[in-house]
């Protein structure tokens, strides 16, 4: 997958975290796979729509994504994942997704994007696209969050 | 929801004897195990969705393979029913788009297994059709995001 259509996915995260004040972050890892399947505690995921199609996913552990949580509310605590923070969370990944669009449309690059989802559960595979796959993992001050983008491209 | 009847009669061979009044949705949805999500945007945007334990799920996936199915982290069940979910929603998007021209896109299905799944979304007002087979039951979820601009 050419590095145009994985760097704004990239950018969007970096802006859109840097807004809830978590500024360190660096790449870990780049991965690509034949299929995008996901084993993890919390998935988050938005289709894209238009120039480009596909699904990106953005996958955490239960512990980053309460931090997450907390971060998006003002330093609240948040003790456990409920209604209110799985719905933030999915929120946070069209925030994610919403912003890479504008910055695809900066390129001449239309992409919609669909509404966002989430998904939390005991030994959960997901599999988001039959198509390759990259996965690059950062890592925050918070933890590692895995963006997983499958783009029909 | 005429889509979903029909499509699954002729692929799987597996009836809808029953099917609930649809019923409005409200909050999170808990999973029986095996769900496929299809979403879309366009005039307006959404998700379909389709959810049910894995024994129906298994049942299906094999009916329309002819091979026997029996893990639900098989890769050939899991992209069977993404196809399945494809080509519902295709057939309903279809239909929506040439009465209301809706210009709807559907991006690619998404497949998840597992167990106490619950699926969040924000912002949707949905709709459940709740059905049952044969073999089990099964749940059809229709959301859409901020109305129908027709």
């Amino acid at each position: 997958m050419n590095a145009k259509y994985v760097n704004p996915f990239l950018k969007a995260v970096e802006h859109v975290l840097g807004q809830f004040g978590i500024v360190d972050i660096t790449k870990k890892s780049l991965q690509t796979k034949e299929d995008m399947s996901i084993e993890s505690d919390v998935t988050a995921f938005v289709g894209v729509v238009g120039d480009i199609r596909g699904n990106v996913a953005y996958a955490f552990s239960e512990e980053t994504a309460k931090k997450l949580a907390s971060a998006m509310m003002m330093g609240m605590p948040v003790e456990a994942l409920n209604d209110m923070t799985r719905s933030a969370l999915a929120e946070l990944s069209n925030m994610f997704t919403g912003n890479a669009a504008a910055i695809f449309e900066s390129e001449k690059c239309h992409l919609d994007i669909t509404p966002p989802s989430l998904v939390v559960g005991e030994e959960v595979l997901f599999v988001l696209s039959f198509f390759q796959t990259l996965t690059v993992s950062i890592d925050t001050a918070i933890g590692t969050i895995d963006i997983h983008i499958g783009l029909e491209v | 929801m005429e889509s979903t009847k029909t499509l699954l009669k002729d692929m799987t061979g597996i009836d809808i004897v029953k099917m609930s009044v649809p019923t409005e949705q409200v909050g999170e949805v808990d999973s029986m195990g095996v769900c496929t999500t299809i979403t879309f945007a366009g005039k307006c945007k959404g998700r379909f969705m389709i959810d049910m334990p894995p024994e129906l799920a298994l049942a299906m996936v094999s009916n329309m393979s002819g091979e026997k199915m029996d893990s639900i982290k098989y890769k050939l069940f899991l992209a069977g029913i993404a196809e399945m979910n494809n080509i519902i929603a295709g057939d309903a998007n279809t239909v929506l788009n040439n009465q209301y021209a809706l210009g709807l896109r559907l991006a690619p299905p998404i497949v998840f297994t597992g167990k106490n799944m619950i699926v969040a979304t924000a912002k949707m007002d949905a709709v459940f059709i709740e059905a049952s087979t044969e073999l089990g039951p099964i749940k059809i979820n229709i959301a859409f995001e901020g109305g129908i601009e027709v």
